[in-house]
């Protein structure tokens, strides 16, 4: 994932989120996604991105759906119950980061 | 640009040939490296499949087998957490009681050696049902190799040696206190066995819904 190591921590979030602003997506869209709100910023490769998502799957916050799509199967995934939930609990603890972390490095902003 | 059924079934064939063996794996990674492919020929000005298929394989394929290993690992631990889900099961304890009161009258009603040969047999009833699920699955049905069925078969063979340890122990029992231990550890492997049988049922159960009808 991305040029940067700080990025990683993240990634979990940044597909809960892109996952709970869209209804369902799959692997490809969600790079694409990333690349594009970033403008190239952050990269997620697939050596990142596809086990996070099958942990998240695993651990019950993603279903998938398989559908034909242009002459082959796409998974799509999309939040669960319990998904949409832990979305909200991550982006708090993510804001809450941000927030320490600016009151360290730029006090007056804080 | 959209890729042909013969591009896509291209992609298919040379993962298949380069070890991504599971459908289910193979599947993702396809849709993933016709959607690049397909983004690389709208950005450039050639339509040459092939040429852009070798200039990513180029780049990409070393990543593609790493990811290989990577679904690999998450298919165990979908497997495990299924598990862990199923022992949580009520079902599960109502199976080790059956399992152990039925042992236990073998033991009370018939003779020691009646007892250890159902408890050599016991290895034998999980693993014919994982064969037959498979079998019925797999053969029958028609479905693919999907990685989680298949990486079942490590936790079953585990589960398969237990029973054979206990085998060669229940020689030595000869007091109750012994045989009770015995009997609730052969109790427990096949209630670990048939909850294996539950959750590779379930799994294949899950694969045919969702990858059959669009096969």
């Amino acid at each position: 994932m991305s040029n940067s190591k700080l990025y990683k921590g993240s990634l979990t979030t940044i597909i809960l989120k892109l996952l709970n602003e869209h209804d369902k997506m799959y692997g490809y869209e969600i790079t694409q996604k990333v690349k594009e709100l970033t403008k190239g910023e952050l990269k997620i490769t697939e050596g990142a991105l596809y086990p996070a998502l099958h942990k998240l799957e695993a651990e019950g916050l993603l279903d998938v759906e398989v559908a034909k799509v242009d002459n082959r199967l796409r998974k799509y995934y999309k939040l669960t119950e319990t998904g949409t939930k832990e979305t909200v609990n991550k982006l708090e603890e993510l804001a809450e980061y941000i927030k320490t972390m600016q009151a360290l490095v730029n006090p007056k902003l804080a | 640009m959209k890729l042909t059924k013969e591009q896509i079934q291209f992609i298919d064939t040379y993962l298949e040939n380069s070890d991504v063996v599971f459908a289910d794996i193979r599947m993702e990674m396809v849709d993933h490296v016709a959607s690049d492919i397909e983004d690389r020929m709208r950005a450039s000005t050639t339509n040459d499949f092939y040429n852009v298929f070798k200039a990513y394989m180029v780049e990409n394929k070393a990543q593609l087998l790493n990811d290989n290993k990577q679904f690999l690992k998450a298919a165990d631990r979908k497997i495990w957490k299924a598990f862990l889900k199923e022992l949580l099961n009520p079902l599960t304890l109502l199976i080790f009681l059956m399992s152990f009161g039925g042992f236990y009258f073998l033991y009370s009603n018939f003779n020691i050696e009646t007892f250890r040969i159902v408890v050599s047999y016991v290895p034998l009833i999980g693993l014919s049902g994982f064969i037959l699920t498979y079998v019925v699955y797999h053969k029958r049905k028609n479905l693919k190799r999907f990685s989680v069925v298949e990486r079942l078969a490590m936790p079953f063979l585990v589960f398969y040696q237990i029973p054979n340890i206990i085998f060669n122990f229940s020689y030595q029992a000869k007091d109750l206190a012994t045989v009770l231990w015995i009997l609730g550890i052969v109790s427990i492997v096949l209630t670990l066995m048939l909850v294996l049988v539950r959750v590779s049922i379930k799994l294949f159960k899950s694969y045919e819904k969702q990858y059959k009808t669009l096969a």
